[in-house]
């Protein structure tokens, strides 16, 4: 050996086995080494996409956008990163190893600073007003892309508290391009055949159901009951794969990598969706509105997303599938540098930031940058206009030349003054 | 603070004056001597002030007669000055972050400074630019959240996001450590100087006789403590023991939900010997967060401070064997720490500008975005004769 080299240098561990295996074997010969799921998917390299909303508003100054030392810069130091120059906050250590893979915008700047309005308008991609509600972004994408060959439902959302569809993301889409919510992480009940019913009386039931179907679409716009049937279709194809949202077989050390906590598990149960081939999964988490005890919320919150995005990445990574999969982690806005009576940051939509990843995105770059105290964007920074634009080209949409056909309206994908960010496109 | 002396008349305080600051203020301390106020900033500083006494100035001015049916006041008191003045001296550099811990030594003229990257000094007071005596820089591992000295002035202890507990001489040297099982809020030391109580993240409090390296009792306060989605919300802020020991008290927040975190400040009183909870208040409704500091004043009752929505704060006097403050203070917004004058009669509170917060840009005139600042409110307690 080597007297140089340390004995662990000369260990790969599994996931730099697959990362290094992935562009150059055959998945079929990696055995048990990867799931099938997800050689099926890399093998298809059908464009995914991940989506973590942060609901609330992450502090941009406690995670992608550190100011220490400064006059709003808050209690934390800033760490290094694997991409020399940059930093990010302590609290942030996981993600900070996975920097080189990142692409971070941190001079968002946008336009509402309320949760009740932001929320939707920051999802919608806040194009020019044309009297339509736009489709969030995972709508768009069931749209222009649906579902992959996987046939499994093409927008999914892992959420804590109650499940359902929720048809309000799709807009002038129409319901059928809602998200297929899964309540805290969990599959729906009573979708899959009841152990106590043999396959022919299933078959039965569901003849059944179709038939009532179809008295009831009969009498209604199609819109709806389409939307209905879709979504049981491809929700029951979800179901064939229940061990999506089984972790309770994964090791211990897995589990303790994205962290024993809701973010960690939901970003598990994304993992396994991702790897069998749903075109987009959203991650919510909710609390991240943190107007009172701003640091010591942010000492508690940060930490648990840090280690379940850091973990997805670098799964993503080491199963090639980051390649196609378009990765975004962001809120509504983020939280204003002056710190308020209550220790806490209240809302800011002036300076904040964006991490993104994968398909069609520099990896490594830092994109524009906020003033020395973090207060507004140095340059004018990007509206979510061009960072919708920007989501669209990474996945090969041109929105120069695709438009939403709104019953004959021609409608733009993004807002049609903005333009991509180049400096984070490939 | 011991058993409570005989309720005496009483006259409520009175605020001398606001003096400004340009900061937000974590924590501010009278020295022992009384001559100085530190305080520590959430900007790695240290502010300081020289309190001056000025001669008492009241003049008697008569006032004409000037109705008949009316009988005329003998005299009118002017609007008296503020007797004492904080004359700010030259900031203390270099710290990190945020200094959220300072303490004087008890009888020694030496200020010992944790900020929240970790590194705890000593430093004179006197002077414009006052002699470090010493300092670690890796003192933890981040956020020192709590820093106390002992009675005696032997012994520091602190406290950290790193989970560390650590006891030190008051050279510097490193006594003692011991890891706990989270984030670690408070720690104080039992009046004899040996023993030290921490609180944790959960409000697990703990006994720990550093000499002996020895765990002792816990104490349950979990109830200052919440898990509110991802979110762990420590209510923990403050522990003191009685002066004769025997009461040890937990101050904080009985949170009620995570972000905002809203919460009613409570104040838990716990028997030393048994580990049994002996009462608890709440002082207000969610809004009004944490008691986030506490004095023991001569004549056995406290004096503590509270935190919540911007603009919520109180200033109460509480005696251990009362159900209520027998006094409350609610005009001065955000009150963050307090500090008695060791004459007793006066103390100070380091509290927050009204309006401290706000969605979205907001920018003066001149389009400046401003921070906050942190005015001292220096309060007179009247004696008993008035």
């Amino acid at each position: 050996m080597n007297p140089l080299c340390k004995p662990w240098e000369h260990a790969a561990s599994r996931r730099q086995f697959l990362g290094a295996s992935a562009g150059t074997l055959a998945f079929g010969a990696l055995g048990g080494m990867i799931s099938p799921q997800a050689a099926e998917a890399m093998r298809k390299k059908e464009k995914q996409v991940l989506f973590v909303w942060l609901d609330g508003g992450m502090s941009q100054l406690e995670s992608w956008d550190p100011k220490p030392n400064t006059e709003f810069g808050g209690p934390f130091r800033s760490i290094k990163t694997t991409v020399p120059g940059t930093h990010f906050s302590e609290l942030m250590p996981q993600s900070a190893k996975q920097a080189h893979r990142l692409c971070v915008v941190r001079s968002i700047c946008t336009k509402d600073n309320a949760h009740s309005s932001g929320v939707a308008r920051i999802q919608r991609g806040d194009p020019k007003n044309r009297g339509v509600p736009y489709p969030f972004f995972g709508s768009a994408i069931a749209k222009l892309m649906g579902p992959t060959s996987s046939k499994l439902p093409p927008y999914v959302w892992v959420k804590p508290g109650s499940g359902g569809f929720k048809t309000e993301d799709a807009g002038f889409l129409g319901p059928k391009y809602g998200s297929l919510a899964f309540g805290d992480g969990k599959p729906p009940e009573d979708l899959l055949r009841h152990a106590s019913l043999t396959a022919d009386e299933d078959a039965e039931r569901n003849e059944l159901r179709e038939l009532l179907n179809r008295r009831y679409a009969a009498q209604r716009r199609p819109t709806y009951t389409e939307a209905s049937s879709f979504v049981f279709d491809t929700a029951q194809e979800l179901m064939k794969r229940a061990n999506i949202f089984d972790t309770s077989k994964l090791a211990a050390k897995e589990l303790d990598r994205y962290g024993r906590t809701e973010i960690g598990q939901h970003m598990l149960v994304a993992r396994n969706m991702l790897e069998a081939g749903v075109r987009f999964v959203k991650v919510g988490s909710y609390g991240w509105d943190t107007h009172g005890d701003n640091f010591n919320g942010s000492a508690s919150l940060v930490p648990k997303f840090d280690r379940a995005f850091a973990a997805i990445v670098e799964d993503l990574a080491a199963t090639g599938l980051l390649e196609h999969t378009l990765v975004i982690a962001m809120s509504e806005f983020g939280r204003t540098p002056r710190i308020n009576g209550h220790v806490g940051r209240d809302h800011w939509p002036e300076a904040w930031s964006i991490a993104m990843a994968g398909c069609g995105l520099k990896a490594g770059a830092v994109v524009g940058a906020t003033n020395d105290k973090g207060t507004f964007v140095k340059d004018p920074g990007y509206d979510i206009g061009a960072v919708f634009h920007t989501w669209f080209q990474a996945l090969g949409i041109d929105t120069k030349k695709v438009e939403y056909d709104n019953n004959g309206q021609p409608l733009p994908l993004a807002h049609d003054d903005m333009q991509s960010i180049k400096e984070a496109l490939v | 603070m011991s058993d409570p002396k005989p309720a005496a008349p009483f006259a409520p305080p009175k605020e001398l004056k606001a003096f400004p600051n340009d900061r937000q203020l974590c924590i501010a301390r009278f020295s022992p001597c009384g001559n100085f106020l530190a305080a520590g900033a959430m900007e790695g500083t240290v502010r300081r002030w020289k309190v001056v006494e000025k001669p008492k100035l009241t003049v008697d001015i008569a006032l004409p007669d000037e109705t008949a049916k009316k009988p005329a006041p003998k005299a009118a008191k002017k609007p008296e000055e503020s007797p004492v003045e904080l004359v700010p001296l030259p900031h203390l550099t270099g710290f990190n972050g945020w200094v959220q811990n300072i303490a004087f030594h008890p009888k020694d003229k030496i200020l010992f400074v944790a900020d929240t990257w970790g590194k705890l000094a000593a430093t004179d007071i006197e002077g414009d630019a006052p002699k470090p005596r010493w300092e670690n820089a890796t003192a933890h591992d981040g956020w020192i959240r709590k820093l106390a000295i002992s009675p005696d002035g032997r012994h520091l202890a602190t406290c950290g996001r790193d989970q560390f507990v650590r006891i030190w001489t008051t050279a510097g040297k490193l006594v003692a450590e011991h890891r706990a099982e989270e984030d670690v809020f408070a720690v104080t030391f039992a009046p004899e100087g040996k023993v030290v109580a921490f609180g944790d993240l959960k409000g697990t409090i703990t006994m720990w006789d550093f000499e002996a390296k020895q765990l002792g009792r816990k104490f349950d306060a979990a109830v200052l403590h919440k898990l509110s989605r991802l979110q762990n919300v420590a209510g923990l802020r403050v522990l003191t023991f009685s002066a004769d020991g025997k009461t040890l008290l937990a101050g904080g927040c009985e949170p009620a939900g995570g972000g905002f975190v809203e919460g009613a400040p409570a104040l838990l009183r716990f028997d030393v010997a048994t580990g049994k909870q002996l009462s608890e208040w709440r002082f207000g409704v969610a809004k009004d967060g944490f008691v986030l500091d506490a004095a023991s004043h001569p004549d056995g009752y406290l004096v503590l401070v509270t935190s919540g929505q911007p603009g919520s704060g109180k200033i109460m006097f509480l005696r251990p064997g009362e159900k209520e403050p027998f006094f409350t203070n609610t005009a001065v917004a955000n009150c963050h720490s307090v500090t008695l004058h060791p004459d007793g009669k006066r103390f100070a509170v380091a509290a927050m500008n009204k309006a401290s917060n706000g969605n979205g840009r907001q920018l003066t005139k001149d389009g400046q975005y401003l921070g906050n600042n942190s005015p001292v409110h220096l309060f007179e307690i009247p004696t008993a004769q008035g």
